[in-house]
C-alpha cells in the first residue's frame, strides 16, 4: 500500500462517518421537525462537510471527531 | 494552501473521480438526454407525427375511460392518462411496465388507436439515468452514492483550484499540448457552469432523499391508521378506472385558470387532474374528482410551504415545465458536466497511455453516445410490428455498448468514436427513408446526432482523440 493511500483511507473512512454522522443527527432533528425540512438543509451540510476529513491534517482527528460525532449521535437518538 | 492539505485534497479528487468517473458520465449523459426524453419518444414513434396540436376532444376521453374500464375488468396493471400537450399532441393510456411507463396511443381529436411503434422511448434514458437500469431500491441507492461522490469532486476540485478560478474561467489553449488542452477543458467546464453543476447535484440529492439521507424514523406508524388506508371504510377496495366521464372534469379545472391539464391519476374511487403552467417550477395544486359520480371533491388542505419547496426542486432538477429554450439551457449544462468528467478521465488516463483506465475510457464514454444513437437506429430497423421490439431495441443498445467496449479494451480507441461517426453523421440519412421527413422534432434529433457524429469524427481524426 502507497503512503497516499494509507493517509487517505482513514481519511475515507472518515468521511463516510461524517455521512453516518449527518443520518443520526438529522434523525434527530428531524423529531422536532418535518423530515423534508432537515434534509433540505442537512444534505447541503454532509455535500461539504465530507471534505473536511481530508481538509484536516491529522489523519487520527480525521476519523475519531466524526466517529464521536456519530456515536454521540447515536446515544442522542436512543435516549429521545 | 499548504502543500500537504492540496496533495491530500488532490489525491481524494483523483480517486474519487477513477472510481465514480464512468457512473457519473453515464447519469449526466442520460441525464441530458431525458432533458428532451418526450420529443426522442416521439421520433421513435413517427406514426405519431400527423397528430395535430388540439385538446383532447370529448369522444377521445370516452375512448381512453372505456379503454381503463377495459383493462381494470381485465385485471391489468393500473394505467394513467397523459394528455395532449405541445410536447406531445397524443393522448396516452400509461402503466408501468417494469422499468418504464408505455400503453396505447390514441389520437385526441376522435380517440382512434394509432399504430405506433412499442418503445420505451426517452424513457430509457430517464431510466439509466435515476437508477442505472438496477433494481430498486439498488439502482437509485448507487445514484444517490455517485451523487455525493460528484458533489465532493465539486467541492474538492474548487479548493483546489480555488486561487485561479478567475483566471481558469477565461483559458481555453486549443493549441497546447493534448494534456494541457484537456486540463484547461476541464477547469473551465467546471468553473463556468458551476452553480448550474452544484445545483443539479443537490437538487439531485434532494429528490433521491430516502436514500442519500435515510433518516430513522421516531416513531413508528399507527396500525390503526395503516390499515384505515389500505382496506378503505367499507373493507373492499373501490374501482380506480373512472365511471364518471372524464370531459366536464377537464372543462372544469380549465375554467379555475389552473394551468394547462397534463395528467390524470387514478386512485381507486378518484381522478386526479394534474395541471401546471410553463416556466413555472412547481406543480399546481391537484384537482380530484370522484370517479363514481364525477363531483369534484373539496380541495385537499393546501400544500405548505415545504411541499411547495419540494415541488420546486423537482420542477428545477426535471425541467418538466420549462419552455424549448430553458430545456436547451440546461442541456448545455449537463452536455458541459459530462465534458468535465470525461476531460477529467482522459485527462487522469493520459499519464499511463496503456493503462486499462486509458483502453476502457473511449469503450465507456464513446460506446455510451454510440449506444444511444444505436438505439435509434434500431428503432428504425427492427420491423414495428415486432410484438418483442421493445425489448431488442433495448438489447440493441447495449449490444453497442459492449461492441464499443471489445475493441477499446484491446487497445483499438478509435473504434468507438468512428462508430459514433458513422451512426450520427447517418441518422439524417435514416430518418429521412424511414421517417415523416425533416421537420420538428424529428430534425432537432437529426441534427443532434450529426452534431455528434461531426464532433466524434473530429475526435477520432484528430491528434487530440
Amino acid at each position: 500500500m502507497t503512503k497516499a493511500a494509507r493517509d487517505g483511507l482513514p481519511r475515507i473512512a472518515g468521511a463516510f462517518l461524517v455521512w453516518l454522522a449527518a443520518v443520526l443527527w438529522g434523525s434527530v432533528l428531524a423529531g422536532f421537525g418535518p423530515q423534508g425540512l432537515c434534509r433540505f438543509l442537512v444534505i447541503p451540510v454532509v455535500m461539504s462537510a465530507t471534505v473536511w476529513p481530508f481538509w484536516v491534517g491529522s489523519r487520527v482527528l480525521a476519523l475519531v471527531a466524526p466517529l464521536g460525532l456519530a456515536a454521540f449521535g447515536a446515544l442522542v437518538l436512543i435516549a429521545s | 494552501m499548504i502543500p500537504a492539505r492540496r496533495a491530500r485534497l488532490s489525491w481524494l479528487h483523483r480517486w474519487a473521480g477513477l472510481v465514480c468517473g464512468w457512473l457519473s458520465f453515464v447519469i449526466f449523459v442520460n441525464g441530458t438526454l431525458c432533458l428532451f426524453d418526450t420529443e426522442i419518444t416521439r421520433w421513435m414513434q413517427p406514426e405519431t407525427a400527423a397528430v395535430p396540436r388540439v385538446p383532447a376532444s370529448d369522444a377521445a376521453l370516452e375512448a381512453a375511460r372505456r379503454m381503463l374500464l377495459a383493462d381494470e375488468k381485465a385485471g391489468r396493471p393500473q394505467s394513467f392518462l397523459l394528455l395532449p400537450s405541445a410536447r406531445d399532441p397524443a393522448l396516452r393510456v400509461e402503466h408501468f411496465e417494469g422499468h418504464s411507463f408505455q400503453g396505447p396511443v390514441l389520437d385526441p381529436r376522435d380517440g382512434r388507436i394509432i399504430p405506433a411503434r412499442r418503445t420505451e422511448g426517452g424513457a430509457l434514458f430517464f431510466d439509466l439515468h435515476e437508477s442505472l437500469r438496477l433494481p430498486a431500491p439498488w439502482g437509485e441507492r448507487v445514484v444517490a452514492v455517485v451523487t455525493f461522490v460528484f458533489a465532493l469532486l465539486l467541492v474538492s476540485g474548487v479548493l483546489l483550484h480555488l486561487r485561479r478560478l478567475i483566471p481558469d474561467y477565461f483559458t481555453l489553449r486549443l493549441r497546447a499540448s493534448s494534456a494541457r488542452f484537456l486540463l484547461d477543458l476541464h477547469v473551465l467546464t467546471g468553473t463556468a457552469v458551476l452553480p448550474f453543476h452544484l445545483m443539479i447535484a443537490y437538487t439531485g440529492l434532494l429528490l433521491l432523499d430516502q436514500n442519500a439521507l435515510p433518516l430513522l424514523p421516531a416513531h413508528e406508524p399507527a396500525p390503526a391508521a395503516v390499515s384505515a388506508v389500505t382496506n378503505g371504510e367499507t373493507g373492499a377496495p373501490p374501482h380506480w378506472a373512472p365511471a364518471a366521464p372524464l370531459g366536464p372534469m377537464l372543462r372544469a379545472v380549465r375554467a379555475r385558470g389552473a394551468g394547462e391539464p397534463r395528467y390524470i391519476l387514478f386512485p381507486p374511487g378518484s381522478s386526479v387532474i394534474y395541471g401546471a403552467r410553463e416556466n413555472v417550477l412547481s406543480m399546481e395544486a391537484p384537482v380530484t374528482f370522484d370517479s363514481a359520480t364525477g363531483q369534484e371533491r373539496p380541495a385537499a388542505p393546501s400544500f405548505g410551504g415545504l411541499a411547495v419547496l419540494g415541488g420546486e426542486v423537482e420542477g428545477l432538477h426535471l425541467a418538466r415545465s420549462f419552455s424549448t429554450g430553458m430545456r436547451w439551457l440546461w442541456f448545455a449544462g449537463g452536455a458541459a458536466a459530462s465534458v468535465l468528467i470525461a476531460s477529467g478521465m482522459i485527462f487522469y488516463a493520459a499519464r499511463s497511455p496503456g493503462s486499462l483506465v486509458a483502453r476502457l475510457n473511449a469503450g465507456v464514454m464513446g460506446g455510451l453516445v454510440a449506444a444511444a444513437i444505436g438505439y435509434l437506429w434500431a428503432n428504425r430497423l427492427i420491423p414495428a410490428s415486432w410484438p418483442g421490439r421493445s425489448g431488442g431495441e433495448i438489447g440493441a443498445f447495449f449490444l453497442v455498448w459492449g461492441l464499443c467496449l471489445l475493441p477499446a479494451a484491446s487497445g483499438r480507441r478509435r473504434v468507438p468514436p468512428g462508430i459514433v461517426a458513422l451512426l450520427g453523421l447517418g441518422l439524417p440519412l435514416l430518418d429521412l427513408a424511414t421517417g415523416p421527413g425533416p421537420h420538428g422534432v424529428f430534425l432537432a434529433v437529426d441534427l443532434t446526432g450529426a452534431a455528434a457524429g461531426l464532433f466524434a469524427l473530429r475526435m477520432s481524426a484528430g491528434k487530440k482523440a
